[in-house]
């Protein structure tokens, strides 16, 4: 078992945006808090609230949107520091790193003068933003919750009380062999497995310690794989498959650029197209790989080279991210590493590499040829059109047909994942109603449910997906929305221009209407408005008020027209 | 294996009877393998080569299901509703859709006529150049692809589907159609004009007149909507059928409809409609 120290810098989300750790700041993604600094903490924010409910129980909290690149690129100088201890550094993600500390332990005089020296100069190179955590312990996984006991453990006495982010935190150092003892008192939530935990949950386990103490047979049998990395992890046992072996050479890819590439974008493009080939080799062997090194070098021979970790399995998409991260740190880093020119030369590098046990697919999933087959021609395209052209849906909510769906770049989004996700939300959904009672009650219970109409368990109940109907929100969408709107006019019976006014009254009725600049004039055959909103009425940049109508012209086509600024709209077309 | 396989053989032979007969001294080698090529081959090939639809479509298509490896044409003035309506039952079932160069495209209104957009790729409209190569590339990946034509950018006009669509080039629709045909996906044109593809397309759904329920003369609200679909083609389709449907119906989701009382104008509603006018008029007076 190998001893790990793990360097958490909590909140690293908010902090990386340089905010003052007592002013009320939440940084969002997908409209969901992601982090929080203390001050708004205090105040009653937090993590995984709608922004609407963050605002609600703390008006003044400030809301900014999650920057991954600049995450990565801060946490760049944490790094560099971490490599005067040791130079095999592996980054979890952004604000967490880890290192095996047995050499550098002996070397500094013993593994608690280790950590103070870790934090001491961890802080040093954060500065302002100072204030990291430092855990100590057998694996990764006990480290890193080492590490989140000592942050929390700081801030609850001394955080906030000078404004700063508090610390330094008093390093947490998990005694050898007492893993299991430290992680039998957590909450399962450290698992971080949302779909297991609930259902741990709701047979009425509480803690690692408990889950622990069930036999691992049995819960293979019940959880397959995902119970089983679980298992390990909560019994405090390595979860690093242990039949890891060292990798041959010929297994890491590697690519040159002629010309250089010269911007990330390119780098990450290619990056991702070397993850699919590295994935392919190693499936081709029937291996699957938990760490890999990616190695980045310049024309002019600078080279850069950094340990990236993760708990499942590297993703193409997640890969090219750390590729983007990586570089991104790099070109900011600003001590003399800083590269002169282009990248030439970039290799994913297989680490540690085990035997692929396979995923389990879930139940209701396993339609992941489909989901593979979309990204590859999605990543095709992007290359013919940008990364920007390529895009997936996803919910926003807003009151406004062209408010409510914002187009994610696919570069940006895990599509595997977030089918499985969906998949996910299913499966949970159907276990949560098998696992409702102990066994004799069970069939029952299970015969009692009216079957609902074939199919719909398939498709994801909007209803389910958190969005409440907004107020004000028109009752039926429109199948065709124009965003921006387009200009139009409309006229009443006597040929003059429809008004309404400060109340919401209209001059007349409308009895035709042009679409688009110049349109021919179209007869309205029914009508109906104006629905008046005014939104965002405290603030003077950002209101708008306007009337909207439907009408229903000669052709039987419904519009959607609003009134704003004097100026009539086209917005939608019920096409 | 094979010996399994003779087994099953031979029990073909003594069941079968008719057409094909089995010596009796001994079964021929090449009438075995024939008869286990029948045994194995497998039985639901016109099933699989549909795509599953929503029920209301089902009647419109005399196989139940869109064909696999076709191109389809989705017109008229309900045609953005009528392609998500098409979309909803594949990608429901499984496959995944992309959506070309449909800006406009209501995801909202997709979402409630049953499209999961978990499954949905949007792709911006590519400058009329690369359109062909980007629909060949989405061909490959996606068992449905809705796409607008192909616009310039300069000459088009916001909110006017026709205005500024180029045509795409005569070889390069023939490719395209090979494609679909080789990669069994289906290629939906949403809302083309005419002439800008010059094949003529498997299927056509045209949605023709169109019925607004629950508004009139400054009340109510588009609550739902009849329209006349006809279906016609080439493969599949046979003679052209035509029906009413909800598109969409009160509860969002789409369904066939009777057709309206009076179909020649609009005069279901309109009439209601004039009536409630009226005493509105009569009330402000």
């Amino acid at each position: 078992m190998t001893r790990t120290l793990a360097v958490l810098c909590g909140d690293w989300p908010v902090r990386a945006h340089g905010v003052a750790a007592g002013v009320p700041v939440a940084v969002f993604e997908a409209n969901r808090v992601v982090s929080v600094t203390p001050g708004g903490r205090a105040a009653g924010v937090q993590v995984g609230l709608r922004r609407r409910e963050a605002q609600a129980r703390c008006p003044e909290v400030e809301v900014l949107e999650r920057d991954l690149t600049r995450e990565a690129r801060l946490f760049e100088p944490v790094l560099s520091a971490l490599n005067r201890f040791s130079p095999l550094v592996e980054v979890s993600r952004p604000g967490l790193a880890a290192l095996a500390s047995r050499g550098p332990a002996r070397y500094f005089g013993g593994e608690l003068a280790l950590a103070d020296a870790i934090g001491a100069a961890v802080d040093e190179a954060l500065g302002a933003q100072g204030g990291c955590a430092v855990g100590l312990a057998d694996g990764f996984f006990a480290a890193r919750w080492a590490a989140e006991a000592a942050g929390s453990a700081g801030s609850s006495c001394e955080a906030t009380a000078d404004g700063g982010w508090g610390g330094p935190y008093r390093p947490v150092v998990v005694e050898r062999g007492a893993s299991p003892e430290f992680l039998s008192g957590l909450a399962l939530d450290c698992l971080e497995s949302p779909g297991l935990v609930e259902v741990l949950w709701q047979l009425g386990l509480r803690t690692l310690g408990e889950f622990a103490e069930l036999p691992l047979g049995d819960v293979v049998a019940r959880f397959g794989a995902e119970g089983q990395r679980c298992h390990l992890l909560a019994s405090g046992r390595e979860q690093r498959p242990l039949d890891a072996v060292k990798p041959p050479v010929d297994l890491q890819v590697r690519m040159d650029f002629d010309p250089p590439l010269e911007r990330i974008d390119q780098a990450a493009f290619a990056a991702k197209a070397l993850a699919d080939r590295l994935h392919h080799e190693l499936e081709r062997r029937g291996l699957a790989c938990s760490r890999v090194a990616i190695e980045a070098e310049t024309e002019h021979g600078e080279s850069f080279s950094r340990l990236w970790r993760h708990e499942g399995l590297l993703s193409a998409s997640a890969l090219a991210d750390r590729v983007r991260w990586q570089l991104g740190g790099w070109l900011g880093s600003l001590d003399g590493n800083r590269p002169t020119g282009g990248l030439s030369h970039l290799a994913l590098v297989p680490d540690e590499v085990g035997v692929a046990h396979g995923r389990q697919l879930g139940f209701w999933g396993g339609q992941n040829r489909e989901v593979e087959r979309a990204v590859q021609a999605g990543a095709r395209v992007a290359t013919l059109l940008g990364p920007e052209a390529v895009a997936v849906p996803e919910r926003r909510g807003g009151r406004h047909a062209d408010e409510q769906f914002e187009r994610v770049p696919l570069g940006a989004v895990d599509l595997v994942a977030r089918a499985e996700a969906a998949a996910d939300v299913v499966g949970a959904a159907i276990a949560s109603k098998r696992v409702g009672g102990p066994g004799p009650t069970r069939g029952a219970a299970g015969r009692g449910r009216a079957p609902g109409p074939k199919g719909s368990s398939r498709q994801r109940d909007p209803a389910d997906a958190g969005s409440e109907p907004w107020p004000g929100v028109l009752p039926v969408p429109p199948a065709v929305v124009h965003s921006p709107p387009v200009p139009a006019r409309v006229l009443d019976e006597d040929g003059s221009e429809l008004e309404v006014n400060g109340r919401g009254l209209l001059s007349a009725s409308p009895a035709q209407v042009s679409l688009g600049t110049g349109g021919p004039w179209q007869a309205v055959v029914a009508w109906a408005g104006p629905w008046p909103v005014e939104e965002r009425w405290w603030d003077p940049t950002q209101r708008r008020r306007r009337a909207r109508f439907q009408v229903v012209l000669a052709d039987g086509v419904a519009h959607l027209v609003h009134l704003e600024g004097g100026c009539w709209w086209w917005s939608a077309t019920f096409g | 294996m094979f010996e399994r396989g003779f087994v099953i053989v031979a029990g073909v032979g003594s069941t079968s009877g008719g057409g094909r007969r089995l010596r009796r001294d001994g079964v021929s080698a090449t009438v075995s393998l024939d008869a286990l090529g029948e045994r194995v081959r497998p039985v639901t090939m016109a099933e699989d080569q549909t795509l599953p639809l929503l029920d209301p479509f089902v009647s419109l298509l005399a196989r139940g299901g869109l064909p696999r490896g076709c191109t389809a044409a989705v017109q008229g003035s309900a045609a953005v509703s009528l392609a998500a309506g098409l979309a909803a039952g594949p990608v429901a079932a499984g496959s995944w859709a992309a959506i070309l160069g449909l800006d406009e495209f209501g995801l909202a209104a997709a979402e409630r006529a049953g499209l999961p957009l978990d499954r949905v790729v949007l792709v911006s409209p590519p400058p009329p150049r690369q359109w062909a190569a980007v629909a060949a590339a989405l061909i490959d990946g996606f068992d449905l692809v809705l796409c607008g034509p192909p616009r310039s950018a300069e000459r088009s006009a916001p909110g006017h589907f026709h205005a500024g669509a180029a045509r795409v080039a005569p070889g390069d629709a023939r490719r395209l159609v090979a494609r679909v045909r080789e990669r069994r996906g289906v290629l939906v044109q949403v809302h083309w004009p005419s002439g800008c593809w010059p094949e003529a397309t498997d299927l056509v759904f045209a949605s023709q007149r169109s019925v607004w329920e629950g508004i009139g003369e400054g009340w109510g609200h588009c609550r739902a909507r009849r329209v006349e679909v006809v279906a016609s083609g080439r493969r599949g389709a046979g003679r052209s059928r035509r029906e009413w449907m909800w598109l969409p119906g009160d509860d969002g989701r789409i369904a066939l409809a009777d057709a309206p009382v009076d179909v020649a104008g609009f005069g279901g509603p309109r009439r209601v409609a004039e009536a409630h006018g009226a005493a509105a008029r009569v009330r402000s007076a």
